[in-house]
Parts: C-alpha cells; structure tokens; sequence
C-alpha cells in the first residue's frame, strides 16, 4: 500500500515510541523515529515530512527540561515550506506551552499523554496529515 | 470614520456585572466597546459588520457552545479571544485553542488589568492586519 502520510516521532522513550506506532499501524503511514534533537533536526534537513509528533522533554531524567521546544523555529520554517504540521505529544507540558504552540507556532494538536485516547490520536493524526496535503496544495487519496 | 476602519471590541460574559465594569473601565480609556451575556444576540448582531473585530468570549460559553464559538471564531475578520476565570490544564486548553480562537488568557477582574489585555490584543491585531495598521491605532487606541 502506498504510503499517504509520512510522520517523524521525536520521542525518547522506547516504551512511548512503539506504544504511539502501535495506534498507528493500521494506517498507511511511513515513520521514523528520532531520539534526539540533533537527529530530529539532520532528518528534517533531508527529508519532507507532513507531520511531527514532537515530545517536549527529550532528556527525560532532567525535570524542567523542554528541549524539544527547541525544534519549533525549524518546525515552523518546515510548515511554511512544505506544510509540515505538528502535534505536541507530553507529559510534562504546561498550559504556557500549549497556548504558545498554537498561537505562535500553529500546532495541529497538544496531546497529554496522561489522558492519551488512542482514538482522539488517531483522528488527530489524520487531521494534520490531510492538513500538510491541502498546505501543499495536495489532494489526498482516501483509500 | 467608516466602520471598516475600526476594531470593534465585543464582550461576552454571563456576568452582567462584569460586563458592566469591563464596558466602564474601557470606556473611560477611551476605547469603544459593546457587551452582552448572551452569545446568540452578539452572533446575530455583528454578522453585518466588516473590518477588524476583537471579542472577548467567557470560557463558559467555549465549553457550552463550541460549535458556534466555532463559527464566531471562523468568521470574518474576528480575533476571539477566551477569558477564562479559573486554571486550565494543558488539555482544557488545547480543546479551546482547537476551536479556532485566537487566544486563550486569564479573564482581567481589575481596571489595569483589563486595559492592558485589551490595548495589547488590539495591537496584535493591527500587526496581523497590515491593510489597516494605522486606521486602527489611530481609532481604537488613545495615546499614552
């Protein structure tokens, strides 16, 4: 099947990196996954992506880190070339984080992964990705 | 003045007695402003209207009318702004940003308060309002 969305996950964790591509599976997606900031950033300058789902504390040892907050000048940049959305998938974010990220940076979505609905993820997944298509002026083929 | 060349600021609040004080302090700053407590009048009221409108919706409204929170926020050029009185969690939040709004701040209960939300989300506007930049701040805003 042809892929009709290709998603980049900035997630640390292992465990919350094969529980979201799990919620994704049955989707016609293609994934990568990066672990860290500066591989998130080398993946984003090569390839085009139509949704990131971006964890905010990359280090997760460190309380009050929000590394992946860094990302959001280039994410913005990528919206603006090539329509990338963006989803804000944490635990530890804070509502400054979440009015910040739609106002100024045009999040598609803040997911808390505290009360994740695979559900409301899903759908919120495919939202932005038929989003990123009519950015490009791409029309997406529902299968 | 043409009404195209004004922001128009609307308050929503079931609190009539803060509608009251909010239509008060501003009109003393010298910034025009209406008010109502209730969403359906105001939908009706300035569906005719162009030009840049900022209007300020109690969280209470967002969460028992999302659709025509919605439509408002969709609409025209509206900047939608919810007050919102009590603390929200990143969750609260982002369901009301995904309604569309503008944005998203603690409701103002004093005078100061008020006239500083308001002076600084009119200017926001302006900026996002390149065609009408001076109009407005020649019309909504008193000179310090």
């Amino acid at each position: 099947m042809a892929s009709e969305g290709r998603i980049l996950m900035v997630e640390d964790q292992r465990e919350w990196q094969v529980e979201l591509s799990d919620l994704l599976q049955e989707y016609p997606y293609t994934m990568k996954v990066a672990e860290s900031l500066q591989k998130a950033s080398d993946l984003l300058s090569h390839h085009v992506y139509d949704l990131v789902l971006l964890d905010l504390r990359l280090k997760d040892w460190q309380e009050g880190n929000f590394e992946g907050w860094e990302l959001m000048d280039t994410l913005n940049m990528c919206r603006r070339e090539q329509g990338t959305q963006v989803i804000v998938v944490s635990a530890y974010g804070e509502a400054r984080h979440v009015r910040e990220g739609f106002k100024k940076y045009h999040i598609a979505d803040y997911i808390d992964k505290r009360r994740l609905d695979p559900q409301e993820f899903q759908k919120s997944v495919a939202d932005a990705i038929k989003q990123a298509y009519e950015e490009r002026g791409e029309i997406l083929d529902h299968k | 003045m043409k009404n195209t060349n004004r922001c128009r600021v609307l308050l929503i609040d079931p609190d009539a007695y803060w509608i009251k004080f909010a239509l008060d302090t501003l009109k003393r700053r010298g910034i025009s402003a209406q008010g109502t407590t209730d969403l359906d009048k105001i939908g009706r009221a300035f569906r005719l209207i162009h030009g840049p409108q900022l209007t300020l919706v109690n969280l209470e409204f967002a969460e028992n009318s999302p659709d025509q929170l919605r439509r408002l926020a969709q609409s025209g050029d509206r900047h939608v702004v919810v007050l919102f009185p009590t603390s929200l969690t990143p969750y609260e939040m982002s369901r009301v940003f995904k309604l569309g709004v503008y944005d998203c701040v603690d409701k103002p209960y004093d005078a100061q308060s008020l006239v500083r939300l308001v002076e600084s989300l009119v200017k926001e506007i302006c900026s996002h309002n390149q065609n009408t930049v001076a109009s407005l701040t020649n019309s909504c805003l008193p000179v310090p």
